[in-house]
């Protein structure tokens, strides 16, 4: 059975040499039997890929400790849904699920594009640039990380699942964020494709819209689920610690999100075409180097979890991609270029730019702390650490101006904006500004990036309550409906623009959060016996008593605590110590009690001899508006991605293949 | 209106402190270290016997009035530049700190200039479209874009 995985995957390996030369023959000698026979191809390999999968996933679940994967990364007492997420706990089973949801959005991509007369000169390229990328993971898995290696010796007992990983963010942290990761890949390869083909006008940004906004989706839910994650499980060091790894799943989200802004002036305005390409070709090439960051060990983090060989390879890979964009870049460079122009400097197309040039900054400014290190060490030869304190400074002023130009961008008018008409559009969200300024500042706060976050906030979120306030009005006045009527037919029929700021409005409530939770943390810490009690805030914490039990998996101690916030009390905290013996590693697990203003946030630090417990007691504030935040962002984009009923346009009425035939029309280059 | 905007750009430079001074505290001091457990993370993030070493050090230090620069120049002695969780801003290391704001600052005079150039561009070719234009025709095309705009998604 196992060998059947192995083989699996070594079938697939040759099947995607196939697609690339089936493509490429097809491509060259003009025929079409070459590329349905490409299509089968990649159907066969995703296939085999899933049979690989299914198998090491079953060995994970019966425990089959014949498999060195199994062996290193589960145990006899790990619950089934552990077992499961341990496909993705080690290197070969991550890249394998890299490699099966390639292998899958392959698929879906023929599928989706086999009959459209639009695509048939790209898709061709678009197989061929997808099944090197695929090739490039089969090489690792079948040579130098392969799940079906053998264990060398028969053992009775895994070594287990890490600890730190036995958490329910395990199931859906990694999925998620590779959901991002991979399908970043799908606009790249249409990019290339179109590229190629000279075929540069926006029909690849209208096919590859949803994958864009699909994987943007995913890779923010990701980031959201790891942050969540590392906030409630000690030992990630809180919901954001700008560790490496927590970084280089920021920067494809970066320049993804610059990408999603920039494609609507190519759109609109037929400019920023080179702009496009670079930034969909950085996103793709970010999110191999955070595959890369994660898996070489080569920048110490607390989620790489050993070196590996890997290194040279995702080099090699990543220096391929970047000479071939680039070559493809320039020598299409004449295509390319725009006739267009901007109309004037206050224009929406402008602040769009500078939209795009804070998000690079700020991708710049992430990676070039990220790599600060490495680079450190080979001119001076002394290590170094960067932390949170240099992202901290570097990012905050980027974070507002960001925020500023958010507001602002929906205020400026398309093509060009009259300094009358801006000032008015800027009188009411201005005031709001202003007056939250003076009020926070009345209030006690002093710290400049909080104020200005908090004030700037109230700026964006005042200007796109009136650009709904404004286009429902709109719509009363000029197409006598109701408010109701006109408020969902405004957001029905321009879901882009309005999830848009839906969206907008999720990142404020982020940034909110962040900027509350960490410029207004409080903390106490104490060695306490039975009967003590803590003071922090409102809350009087009272300690009751330790009690302590076995799980299949690890020894724990929980203390408990009487919570007393004001006059009422709120029952027991129960902050608590897993002693895990076959790791032989201590966890500590702490107690959250959440509300819209404020978390109490209880580590239990030691447990001495005496019965004494060591506890920290932490107040951080608005902390809840992250995770709703990133609910709203959710709802945002799957409403600006959602299909819209539209009216089919004369020529789709008339298809121009037949439905049931595979369009084998050939290119020509 | 206009004359608003001075009035409220002043009150905001009214309203920040040019310099913020504070105390020495333990967690600043906690905030500027890494823990050498090998976890990377900033000592007042981790939990472990090392971080709770480190911190009763600090502790130590801070009660017999040393400053927080000289609390972290023991720990950097101790255990090299590593220890510190943000670089020195000196020598080399200042390019770490200097070329995130510098180059997006570049940037931005670039794209200023080049919007700007763009948009000057386009208004001589507008100007020159204009010519062929009488009055009224003007009028309405710009009236029926302004109705296009209106109606139109972003």
């Amino acid at each position: 059975m196992i060998e059947l995985g192995s083989i699996g995957l070594k079938l697939s390996l040759v099947f995607s040499i196939y697609i690339i030369i089936a493509s490429f023959t097809g491509i060259k000698n003009r025929m079409g039997q070459f590329l349905v026979s490409s299509h089968r191809a990649i159907y066969s390999s995703f296939l085999l890929i899933s049979l690989a999968m299914i198998i090491l996933t079953q060995a994970l679940i019966t425990k089959n400790y014949e498999l060195k994967y199994v062996a290193e990364h589960v145990s006899n007492h790990l619950p089934v849904f552990y077992a499961i997420t341990a496909l993705w706990a080690g290197q070969s089973g991550s890249l394998l699920l890299w490699v099966w949801l390639l292998s899958l959005f392959g698929v879906i991509v023929v599928l989706q594009n086999r009959h459209k007369s639009q695509n048939q000169y790209t898709l061709p390229y678009v197989n061929l640039v997808l099944g090197s990328i695929q090739l490039f993971f089969l090489i690792i898995l079948v040579f130098t990380s392969d799940p079906f290696e053998k264990a060398t010796f028969h053992i009775l007992e895994g070594q287990g699942l890490n600890p730190l990983l036995q958490n329910p963010g395990m199931i859906f942290h990694p999925p998620t964020l590779y959901l991002g990761y991979v399908g970043f890949a799908i606009p790249f390869a249409f990019a290339i494709a179109a590229l190629i083909t000279r075929r540069l006008d926006n029909e690849w940004i209208k096919t590859t819209r949803r994958w864009t906004l699909f994987s943007w989706l995913f890779l923010s839910i990701g980031i959201l689920l790891g942050a969540k994650w590392a906030y409630v499980e000690l030992g990630w060091g809180g919901y954001w610690a700008w560790d490496p790894v927590e970084n280089a799943s920021l920067l494809p989200w970066l320049t993804g999100t610059a990408f999603l802004h920039s494609v609507m002036i190519q759109e609109r305005k037929d400019m920023l075409k080179i702009w496009n390409m670079v930034l969909i070709v950085l996103t793709f090439l970010l999110t191999i180097f955070g595959t890369f960051v994660t898996r070489s060990g080569i920048i110490s983090s607390v989620h790489s979890f050993g070196n590996s060989n890997l290194g040279p390879l995702f080099l090699l890979f990543m220096f391929w991609a970047i000479v071939s964009a680039t070559y493809l870049i320039i020598s299409r460079r004449e295509d390319l270029r725009s006739r267009n122009q901007l109309d004037s400097v206050l224009s929406r197309e402008s602040s769009f730019l500078f939209n795009n040039l804070i998000f690079v900054a700020a991708t710049f400014a992430i990676l070039w702390g990220t790599l600060f290190p490495i680079i450190s060490e080979a001119v001076r030869g002394i290590k170094i650490t960067v932390g949170p304190p240099f992202f901290n400074t570097v990012n905050v002023p980027i974070a507002i101006a960001l925020i500023l130009l958010t507001g602002i961008c929906p205020l400026i008018s398309w093509r060009k904006a009259t300094m009358n008409n801006f000032l008015r559009n800027f009188l009411i969200p201005s005031a709001v500004f202003f007056t939250a300024l003076i009020l926070l500042f009345a209030v006690g706060i002093r710290k400049v990036a909080p104020l200005l976050t908090f004030s700037l906030s109230a700026f964006v979120l005042t200007s796109i309550f009136f650009e709904f306030y404004r286009g429902t009005l709109s719509r009363i006045r000029y197409h006598d409906e109701n408010i109701f009527t006109g408020f969902k037919n405004l957001i029905f029929k321009h879901r882009k623009r309005y999830g848009g700021y839906v969206v907008h409005t999720g990142m404020i409530l982020i940034f909110i959060g962040i900027a509350g939770s960490s410029s207004f943390k409080t903390e106490k810490e104490k060695t306490m016996k039975k009967g003590d009690t803590i003071k922090i805030a409102n809350y009087e914490l009272t300690f009751t008593g330790l009690d302590q039990y076995n799980t299949p998996n690890a020894q724990v101690s929980t203390a408990s605590f009487r919570i007393k916030n004001g006059n009422k009390y709120e029952g027991l905290a129960t902050p608590s110590k897993h002693y895990h013996p076959l790791q032989k590693q201590t966890m500590t697990e702490v107690y959250i009690s959440s509300n819209l203003r404020e978390d109490l946030y209880l580590i239990l630090g030691s447990i001495n001899t005496n019965g004494s417990v060591f506890i920290k007691a932490e107040i951080i504030p608005l902390v809840a508006w992250i995770w709703i935040g990133g609910y709203i962002l959710i709802v945002g984009t799957l409403f600006a991605m959602w299909p819209s009923k539209k009216k089919k346009s004369f020529l789709e009425t008339k298809p121009l293949a037949k439905k049931n035939k595979e369009f084998v029309q050939l290119p020509q280059v | 209106m206009k004359k608003l905007y001075p009035v409220m750009v002043i009150s905001l430079l009214l309203i920040f402190p040019l310099s913020v001074i504070g105390n020495i505290s333990m967690n600043e001091v906690q905030k500027a270290l890494i823990c050498q457990c090998s976890c990377q993370m900033a000592l007042n993030n981790c939990e472990c016997g090392t971080a709770a070493q480190m911190r009763s050090q600090i502790t130590g230090m801070i009660n017999r009035g040393f400053t927080k620069n000289q609390i972290l120049a023991v720990f950097v002695k101790q255990y090299g530049e590593k220890v510190l969780s943000a670089p020195i801003k000196k020598g080399f290391n200042l390019t770490a700190w200097i070329l995130p704001f510098l180059l997006p600052i570049i940037a931005g005079f670039l794209l200023i200039k080049g919007i700007r150039r763009w948009s000057k561009k386009q208004k001589d070719e507008d100007q020159s479209d204009e010519e062929t234009l009488d009055k009224k025709d003007a009028d309405q095309l710009k009236k029926e874009l302004d109705q296009f705009e209106e109606g139109e998604d972003s």
